[in-house]
């Protein structure tokens, strides 16, 4: 089943008079227990997409979309109370820097408290209602995979370190008991071993508690191993979405391609001096984007059909946007 | 509609460009500036515009209110003081003082401040620690403190109200030189200067220099109006500038005598201090928000 | 906690040491006999460490005695009077005191929460009139203002009075120099009128005062709480969707203020130049009046006292601000540990 569903959205800002689109009829699709991967180069718009939904754009962004819906209910018609209301209690979002999403002067032990959503605490008294978040607090850090929590809890943020505090965001995101986990790029910066231990738990997640995760990132490496769905988005425009398994086999964009390309593979036969694949050029600044296809003036098997906006297509719930794909018979 | 211009040309502003830019957007910060310009031309082409001389006394014609008064006369604008002198060239002269000697004792603590700053943020260890301790003590003895003892032991005068005054402003140019260059020393485009065989000396004039400009003009706008502040205050104290000189807190204080008959002679001098402060103030307030979203736009 | 403690303490007594060390050096700096600089006559049998001061030859051994006696309370006798300064600055003192305090508190318990006002509603228009009212406000001549004050509310609306500390018809027997304690504590009759006229004279000098600091703090708040809101964690609490309130009471007033206490502490020496300025005008018989009229009168020995008392009580209150701001503050050692 579809939880979260969004559809040709487009996110307009207006910059020395002229509107600019930071996002063009975006597509992403989200089902239950799904782990979809969001790709992108830096500067295609990836946290955007994570602040539409979760309702953090500043006012002078335009948002228009065929449908931004989250288990049917649309969420730009609704009220900010009830959006906040669903950011409280459904969605969950973790960001990318831990230590400087947590409050500097505040114990690590009073930010997990205050997260504990009141439906779940049970007792009448104040004490006991410490007692019961307490207890609630102790059980996810332990599950997050937190060894120590005692010591960690009643330090701040600055004195652990940041997988401790990316863990303890995580915790934090749980608590709400989620159906939706969006993490923006939140394994930025970690050394192999700690990211090793994040992904694994979100899988681990995913698995056990019916977490659907949209994992934001532009690490292909990790992400391959461990989404079920990847959608890659170019310049504001999403160029290819479908099953990670057919993606991988099978691309279909040449930008995808591209990218899958260019994780360095370190297989023993790797010829010496080989070129490192990459596309020439690079991403477009938002005052220069190119009509039509973003993705044109790089790509190798452009031609003249190029500059009109290609249609969505899809085949088997592969879906892209292309004139010219590869492995299929142009149209 | 084909477009001759095949490639699109793009301004790329200059750091000033960009900064005069940002300041322009901000109406209240420009009318400042040119009232602060006004100022200045004032003080600088005053004894040519003004229409007689500070010092000259009418005699017959004492404590005259301003013209637009019934008892006040067009050939004294703004009326004359208790002694018969003229107070709009007064006013013109008191600017010239009054804007002169403050931006005279800004420049020169600025320069001591950034001298001693930049040593002591260079370089390491007990050296800089001793003279940071010594200056914050300055730091935090209340100017008027200072002022006192250098003119119990120096005298009264324009000059030692000066000194006094720098001198109250040199540790505040100090922490701030200091902790930029402290900053900005770990930084690494430092580092890639000295691997290059950069001496300190030319790592701090041509690299950690122009990023301190900007910040110290600012600063060094703001002293300019607690400078006019405190010289002012001085000079109504009569511990700095005396009686014969036209400064404008020398008139206010002058007029204190002749207060109930004649209010126009502290109200005038008290508005030209209080204009001159607040348009610096302006000015200084737009540079500061133009150089920190000069870079966001 | 215990090292803040311990080096604040020492960099106190070093100040203070600096401090003494100037004022003993004062007296060979002012033109004069440097004894008679340090004592006020030539001998002084009431004051005997004082005169031990004066005997020594050796500059170490005077300083030394020196310092006893500035403990002891021998302060040597004013020129001007010819009286004992300890028991004119005593006198004076509180009444100053006085003075800085409600002026600090109407500026702090105005300032702070409008600050927070204008911060929370960045660039909407609260904010710019608070910002162009403040600008305005600051930017005015303490002495001017207090002229102003005087012209306008005690000359020509003769509402309130316009020098002095209490009409003279009132007679309070001393107890602590507060005059607002000591007319409660004391039992003349007329109790609530000798109130009323004490406070009519504290307006307009407090006014004076708060009005600049008032300002200060505001904007200073304003720029703190302005940058907290701009944090990634308050982002991320918002996103959460943690209410409003507690964002506001638990996160942005704690990280909003921290970084301002220090900023306060330094407006204290601004503070202390414009009462002692408020006074002269207002003839508010405090320290501040009793120096100016010191220099004006060349009273060397007043001079050195009275500048090494206010500056002692200056730097006692700044760094003691500094030191609590110190230890309340839990992100001050963040960078601690790189700087080795």
């Amino acid at each position: 089943m579809i939880i979260l569903d969004i559809k040709n959205l487009t996110l307009e800002i207006e910059s020395n008079g002229v509107l600019i689109k930071a996002l063009d009829k975006v597509s992403l699709t989200i089902q239950e227990n799904e782990i979809r991967a969001l790709v992108g180069e830096s500067g295609s718009g990836k946290s955007l997409i994570v602040r539409a939904i979760s309702g953090a754009l500043p006012p002078q962004w335009i948002v228009t979309a065929d449908r931004l819906t989250w288990r049917g209910q649309n969420l730009i018609k609704m009220t900010r109370a009830q959006r906040q209301a669903i950011m409280r209690r459904d969605i969950a979002v973790i960001f990318q820097d831990p230590m400087a999403a947590l409050d500097p002067s505040a114990k690590l032990k009073d930010q997990m408290l205050e997260s504990v959503p009141r439906e779940f605490i049970e007792g009448r008294y104040s004490w006991q209602r410490y007692a019961s978040r307490l207890s609630i607090s102790h059980q996810i850090l332990h599950k997050v995979g937190i060894q120590n929590v005692e010591g960690c809890i009643n330090k701040y943020p600055h004195e652990v370190s940041a997988d401790i505090c990316q863990k303890f965001m995580i915790a934090m995101a749980l608590v709400s008991q989620p159906t939706l986990l969006i993490a923006d790029d939140p394994t930025r910066g970690m050394e192999t071993n700690t990211k090793k231990q994040i992904l694994a738990l979100f899988t681990r997640l995913n698995k056990t508690r019916n977490l659907s995760i949209l994992f934001v990132s532009h690490d292909l490496l990790a992400i391959s191993a461990m989404a079920h769905s990847m959608t890659v988005l170019y310049c504001g425009q999403t160029v290819e979405s479908g099953k990670m398994k057919a993606m991988r086999r099978r691309p279909l964009h040449p930008y995808t391609k591209a990218l899958m390309d260019s994780a360095p593979s370190f297989s023993p036969d790797l010829k010496p001096k080989s070129m490192l694949a990459a596309l020439d050029g690079t991403i477009p600044t938002l005052q220069h984007l190119p009509i039509g296809c973003r993705l044109g003036p790089r790509c190798p098997r452009a031609a003249k059909e190029c500059v009109q906006m290609p249609t969505e297509r899809s085949i088997n719930q592969h879906t892209y946007r292309c004139h010219y794909p590869m492995h299929v018979e142009p149209v | 509609m084909l477009d001759a211009n095949l490639y699109e040309e793009e301004l790329h502003p200059t750091p000033l460009m960009a900064t005069w830019r940002e300041f322009k957007q901000r109406h209240v910060a420009v009318f400042g500036l040119v009232i602060l310009t006004l100022f200045i031309i004032v003080a600088i082409a005053g004894p040519v515009l003004s229409p007689y001389a500070p010092t000259t006394q009418y005699t017959n014609m004492l404590l005259i209110p301003p013209a637009w008064d019934d008892n006040g006369s067009i050939l004294h604008v703004l009326g004359t003081d208790a002694l018969g002198r003229d107070m709009l060239t007064r006013l013109f002269y008191g600017t010239q003082v009054t804007l002169f000697s403050s931006i005279v004792t800004v420049f020169i603590a600025l320069g001591l401040g950034v001298a001693m700053g930049v040593v002591a943020g260079m370089s390491k260890g007990l050296r800089s620690s001793f003279i940071n301790h010594v200056l914050d003590i300055l730091m935090l003895t209340p100017t008027l403190l200072i002022a006192i003892i250098i003119v119990a032991i120096l005298g009264t005068g324009l000059t030692n109200a000066m000194l006094a005054i720098g001198l109250a402003l040199v540790p505040r140019f100090v922490h701030l030189t200091r902790d930029f260059v402290r900053e900005e020393m770990n930084k690494d485009y430092i580092k890639t200067a000295r691997l290059d065989g950069a001496n300190l000396t030319q790592v701090f004039l041509y690299n950690i220099l122009p990023n301190m400009v900007e910040l110290l003009i600012v600063q060094g706008t703001f002293a300019i109006s607690v400078a006019i502040l405190d010289i002012s205050a001085l000079g109504f104290l009569n511990l700095g500038a005396q009686t014969l000189m036209p400064e404008l807190g020398v008139m206010i204080a002058d007029g204190l005598s002749t207060v109930y008959i004649a209010p126009w002679n502290i109200l005038l001098p008290g508005l030209t201090i209080f204009l001159m402060v607040l348009s610096i103030n302006i000015v200084g307030d737009g540079l500061r928000s133009a150089l920190r979203n000069r870079l966001t736009h | 906690m215990i090292t803040t403690l311990i080096r604040y303490f020492n960099l106190t007594f070093l100040t203070l040491l600096i401090l003494v060390m100037l004022s003993f050096g004062l007296a060979y700096f002012f033109p004069g006999d440097p004894i008679t600089n340090l004592m006020g006559t030539n001998t002084l049998d009431s004051q005997p460490l004082l005169m031990l001061t004066s005997q020594q030859t050796n500059i170490f051994m005077q300083f030394w005695y020196y310092v006893q006696a500035l403990l002891a309370g021998e302060w040597g006798v004013s020129f001007a009077t010819g009286k004992p300064l300890y028991q004119d600055i005593m006198r004076l003192l509180p009444a100053t005191l006085e003075l800085s305090i409600y002026a600090v508190t109407i500026a702090l318990i105005l300032g702070i929460p409008l600050g927070f006002l204008a911060g929370m509603n960045y660039h909407k228009k609260i904010d710019n009139i608070f910002m162009s009212s403040s600008m305005i406000m600051y930017s005015f001549p303490v002495f001017w203002l207090a002229l102003l004050l005087i012209l306008l509310i005690s000359l020509q609306a003769q509402w309130l009075p316009m020098s002095g500390r209490l009409s003279l018809l009132f007679n309070v027997p001393h107890y602590s120099g507060f005059i607002l304690v000591d007319i409660l504590v004391s039992d003349i009759e007329n109790k609530r009128f000798a109130f009323n006229n004490a406070l009519q004279h504290l307006i307009l000098p407090t006014l004076s005062v708060s009005f600049i600091a008032f300002a200060v703090f505001l904007r200073t708040t304003r720029r703190s709480v302005a940058d907290v809101l701009e944090t990634q964690y308050i982002k991320s609490a918002q996103t959460r969707g943690l209410p409003g309130k507690t964002i506001f009471f638990r996160h942005v007033l704690r990280n909003a203020l921290l970084p301002v206490l220090p900023i306060l502490a330094v407006q204290i020496s601004t503070l202390v130049t414009n009462v002692m300025i408020v006074e002269t005008i207002f003839s508010w018989p405090g320290i501040g009046d009793w120096l100016i009229q010191a220099i004006y009168e060349r009273d060397y020995p007043a001079i050195r006292t009275g500048m090494l008392l206010v500056s002692v009580v200056v730097v006692i209150i700044t760094m003691s601000l500094e030191c609590i701001s110190q230890l309340i503050d839990p992100t001050r050692d963040r960078f601690a540990y790189a700087r080795r």
